[in-house]
């Protein structure tokens, strides 16, 4: 335990607070630098200003600024062995070092100079307080003393100021007398007035250490100080070493050349101070608080209340924006939450999968923000969809859902579509890329190769193109329409079915059975001859007639039955190979299946072909024009979809380009046509 | 100049803790914004809140302990270190926390306060690493104190030779009394114009020149002394100008620091009262 530090503080002059530290270490660091483990806040020492070392036993005050800032016992030293008691000056503090015992550790004893010497304006405060005791402002005035010669000695003089024998006449007496008074100095001259209330004021509250009292001007000599330690503290002196080192010359000591001032009296440096009686710190903090507190009053008091909210209203809930209560439910009291109920009063939205799907409901507000803006509540963004998605929580594990979609470009899964299952009739999920399963179960024959051959013989505009027969809806494009006989294919199949009457065509849609009837009526009223004509005979001929027309046009359009010649329906439709006739319909007709062609392929995404056109549509149908069975399903991969919406591709690859949250009322799978016309889109 | 500094105290321990904070902020708002709109509302926008929130306090707990002298809670210039990396923190913390959305309001007002705070407070650290080897370069010259006792003096010295001279002397020594009693500080004139108060030495000594013949030959010498005085004390207030300027500048930014603490705090309150009820 090489030092003990003992340091006194007087947060008031009247209140004293003492602080013992003991430190570790053979070397103990004194300077303003926090990181000495002597810190003195004073500008005037330097940031490393000391050292005192333990060197076997014994301790060396070194001191490391360039020219010397210490003196230890009243000189000025680069190095001194500390012996004994004594006192350290540096800046405006006084060490005061000693040690009992030859074993015991360095004992250093100062006082923190708040209320002795901190601040101009504590100086002026000491001036003018002792009028009891006048001579208590001398020691105040001693910085004149640098006129008489070393000005770095008025740096260490003030504090070093000997008592009473400073006005001696005795230079002798002044030199002998050494920087810092032993504890037990003040007694000593007692009966004296102490001239230097600063150098008092320390001594008084120094520890009463058991220093016997010694006569007026008899402090310890400095020079040459007995090496071997007498009686602890009653002995204060320096081994110089080495002799070379300066010391405080007599003139230093020397009484000014100026007469000396009258008390100090008109504060010069407060005059140069930042603080004014209103412009302080605590002044401004005041004023910075009102006025925040002002701003958030005044936004309180206003009808609206965009200062206080926490961002602008949405454009749609703007015509309400002073009306808080609307949505915070005064019952719900100091809450941020608003209820969903206060949204689906106006707002009545299919949840997302009838909000079944979701263990724990998702408030409205958790993706529609109101205080974020003028924006548009439905815009969210498709990363608030990847809450759940990018590690969804399903608790049934047989079901078929891909659990986690964090991305498109990459952990999108293959798109899929419901099929029906040809041996369970059950509809099923299956993926694009299962080739084994996915196949278009319409009950229809096309051959998209054929049709999009270019030395077929096509419309008088050029040879037939995907929106020959497929255009998308003029209104905003999402869905394709169905594909209509008398749109698309009339142009070039048109049902005719007498080459005599060319213009006569049959209507689409009707069950072979159903044409029969039209076919005889049709017939009678193109009979050539008229009953006057005939002579009376025409009304057996005409029934000839009209049968011999009606067969040869159901051969043409239904086929010969017992031969493989087709007829025109038989182009593109197949015989439902379970018929359900009524009972003791007639059985002569073959009944057409219904074309059963999926309405809507992705029933939970949505496609926009208006804002693709920019592109072929083979360019993302590429099977088509190869396609030559019914049974291929012609839809674009997500591979296709990931050519531009990708992360660097150049278009957005955000969930809601294709998907909604809230349930959206679907299609039917698939519509069963009573009628083949009624051909659904893609 | 940093070595010792404040800025890489404890072995820079400080500074590293900031960096990897800072990273980790950074890494956490990312995969934060990923997924979900960033705002002050949802779960990680609390936490970035409410980090902030708790570094603001820490803050603002350095006024406190720096006056806490008995404290054995680490070291005032540990704390001083941890105050500037943690401060820069906060400049992350909120806006992360508000989902950087801003507008014309009170919570806006609390960041805008929070930059003003961040900012004098690097402004002051820039002034406590360049003021302090400048004032210790006046170790050389007088103190202040010094100055002061030494400048009265010499006013009181002027005293007797003005006394029952003409007019023109007696006025020319009210004019240095009334130069010494000014009711007004200049430390902020000062700063901010960086002019000092009085005039240069070379100006003084021409004026007291153009005085001299004016008056009559029997107070030249008592004038040549007075003149001595007010050159005297012309150099000296230079002097306290030029280590009072140095002093002002190392409290001057504390006088937007701290009044915008407070205030931010005041507006840190008034944002919780009314995210709370909004």
């Amino acid at each position: 335990m090489p030092f003990t530090v003992i340091v006194k503080r007087f947060p008031t002059p009247e209140q004293e607070e003492t602080q013992t530290k003991d430190i570790q270490g053979l070397t103990l660091r004194i300077g303003r630098g926090t990181d000495n483990e002597l810190h003195l806040e004073d500008h005037t020492v330097q940031l490393h200003h000391a050292v005192i070392q333990e060197v076997g036993g014994a301790y060396v005050f070194r001191d490391l600024s360039a020219v010397s800032l210490s003196a230890v016992n009243g000189k000025r030293t680069k190095e001194a062995l500390l012996i004994g008691a004594g006192g350290i000056a540096i800046g405006p503090y006084v060490l005061r070092f000693s040690r009992p015992t030859p074993k015991a550790p360095l004992c250093i004893e100062y006082e923190s100079p708040i209320h002795v010497l901190s601040t101009s304006r504590t100086l002026v405060g000491e001036i003018e307080r002792p009028a009891h005791d006048p001579d208590a402002t001398m020691a105040l005035r001693l910085p004149n003393w640098e006129q008489a010669g070393d000005p770095d000695a008025t740096r260490i003089l003030p504090a070093l100021r000997p008592t009473g024998a400073t006005r001696s006449d005795d230079p002798d007496a002044t030199r002998a007398l050494p920087a810092f008074r032993p504890p037990a100095a003040p007694q000593t001259v007692a009966g004296v007035p102490d001239v230097d209330k600063t150098m008092a004021l320390s001594v008084e509250r120094a520890p009463a250490q058991s220093a016997p009292p010694e006569p007026t001007k008899s402090v310890a000599p400095v020079v040459p100080a007995p090496p071997a330690p007498v009686a602890p503290l009653q002995q204060t002196g320096v081994e110089e070493r080495p002799p070379s080192l300066p010391t405080v010359s007599d003139d230093q000591f020397a009484e000014p050349a100026f007469e000396r001032p009258a008390i100090l009296k008109i504060p010069f440096a407060a005059a140069y101070r930042l603080e004014g009686r209103f412009l302080n710190k605590a002044t401004l903090s005041v004023v910075g608080a009102v006025v925040v507190l002002g701003i958030a009053a005044m936004g309180a008091m206003f009808d609206s209340k965009a200062v206080l909210m926490p961002g602008e209203v949405s454009a749609k809930h703007a015509s309400f924006v002073n009306e808080c209560v609307r949505c915070h439910l005064p019952t719900s009291g100091m809450r941020t939450a608003v209820p969903d109920s206060t949204c689906v009063a106006c707002h009545k939205s299919p949840m997302h999968f009838g909000d079944h799907s979701l263990a724990e409901p998702l408030a409205c507000t958790a993706c529609h923000m109101v205080h974020k803006g003028n924006t548009i509540l439905a815009s969210t963004t498709g990363n608030d969809c990847l809450r759940c998605h990018a590690d969804l929580k399903v608790t049934n594990p047989t079901v078929d859902i891909h659990r986690s979609i964090t991305d498109f470009g990459v952990t999108h899964p293959e798109f899929a579509v419901m099929v029906k299952d040809p041996e369970t009739g059950h509809e099923r999920r299956v993926r694009l890329d299962d080739a084994d399963r996915l196949t278009d179960q319409a009950k229809i024959k096309l051959n998209h190769k054929l049709h999009l051959d270019p030395d077929l013989p096509g419309l008088a505009s050029g040879p037939l193109q995907c929106v020959s027969c497929h255009q998308a809806s003029e209104r905003k494009g999402y869905l394709m329409p169905p594909v209509t006989f008398d749109r698309a294919c009339a142009q070039c199949h048109a049902l005719t079915m007498d080459s005599k009457f060319p213009d006569k065509t049959v209507p689409h849609g009707r069950q072979p059975r159903e044409l029969d009837l039209y076919l005889k009526v049709l017939y009678t009223s193109l009979w050539p001859v008229s009953d006057e004509a005939a002579g009376g005979k025409a009304a057996a001929k005409e029934k000839v007639w009209i049968a011999e027309q009606v067969e040869k046009a159901e051969e043409k359009l239904f086929g010969k039955k017992g031969t493989r010649k087709r007829g025109q329906c038989q182009l593109c439709h197949m015989p439902d190979p379970s018929p359900l006739r009524e009972p003791g319909a007639d059985d002569r007709f073959t009944v057409l299946a219904a074309t059963a062609i999926p309405g809507r392929w992705f029933l939970n995404s949505n496609f926009n072909h208006a804002a693709h056109t920019m592109e072929k549509c083979i360019a993302c149908h590429d099977a088509a024009p190869q396609s030559e069975a019914t049974t291929d399903v012609l839809l674009p991969k997500v591979k296709t979809c990931r050519a531009c919406h990708d992360a660097d591709g150049t278009a957005s690859p955000s969930c809601l380009e294709c998907h909604l949250f809230h349930e959206i009322p679907k299609p039917k799978q698939a519509q069963t046509q009573k009628s083949p016309d009624a051909n659904p889109p893609n | 100049m940093l070595d010792g500094s404040v800025l890489v105290y404890g072995g820079k321990r400080y500074l590293f803790m900031a960096a990897l904070t800072g990273a980790a902020l950074v890494g956490s708002y990312v995969l934060y914004a990923r997924d979900t709109t960033p705002s002050g509302g949802t779960l990680p926008g609390l936490v970035y809140g409410a980090l902030g929130l708790a570094a603001i306090l820490i803050l603002l707990f350095l006024g406190i302990r720096k006056r806490s002298y008995a404290s054995h809670l680490g070291t005032v210039k540990g704390w001083v270190s941890a105050h500037i990396y943690l401060g820069l923190l906060t400049l992350m913390m909120i806006p992360m926390h508000a989902g950087f959305h801003f507008g014309w309001d009170v919570h806006t007002l609390a960041f805008v306060l929070l930059v003003v705070v961040v900012l004098s407070g690097l402004f002051g650290l820039a002034l406590y690493l360049t003021v302090p080897p400048k004032l210790t370069g006046y170790e050389g010259e007088m103190l202040p104190d010094k100055i002061e006792s030494e400048l009265n003096r010499i006013v009181s010295a002027m005293k007797p030779l003005a006394a029952g001279k003409t007019g023109l002397f007696q006025r020319l020594y009210f004019e240095e009394i009334g130069r010494a009693v000014a009711t007004t500080p200049q430390g902020w004139r000062m700063l901010l114009t960086g002019r000092k108060p009085f005039l240069a030495l070379a100006a003084r000594t021409q004026e007291l020149n153009r005085i001299l013949p004016q008056l009559p030959g029997s107070e030249h010498e008592a004038f040549t002394q007075f003149s001595a005085l007010v050159l005297q004390r012309t150099e000296m207030e230079s002097r306290l100008a030029g280590q009072m300027r140095l002093k002002n500048a190392l409290q001057a930014w504390l006088y937007v620091h701290v009044p915008a603490s407070i205030a931010l705090l005041v507006a840190v309150g008034v944002h919780l009262l009314v995210v709370f009820y909004y």
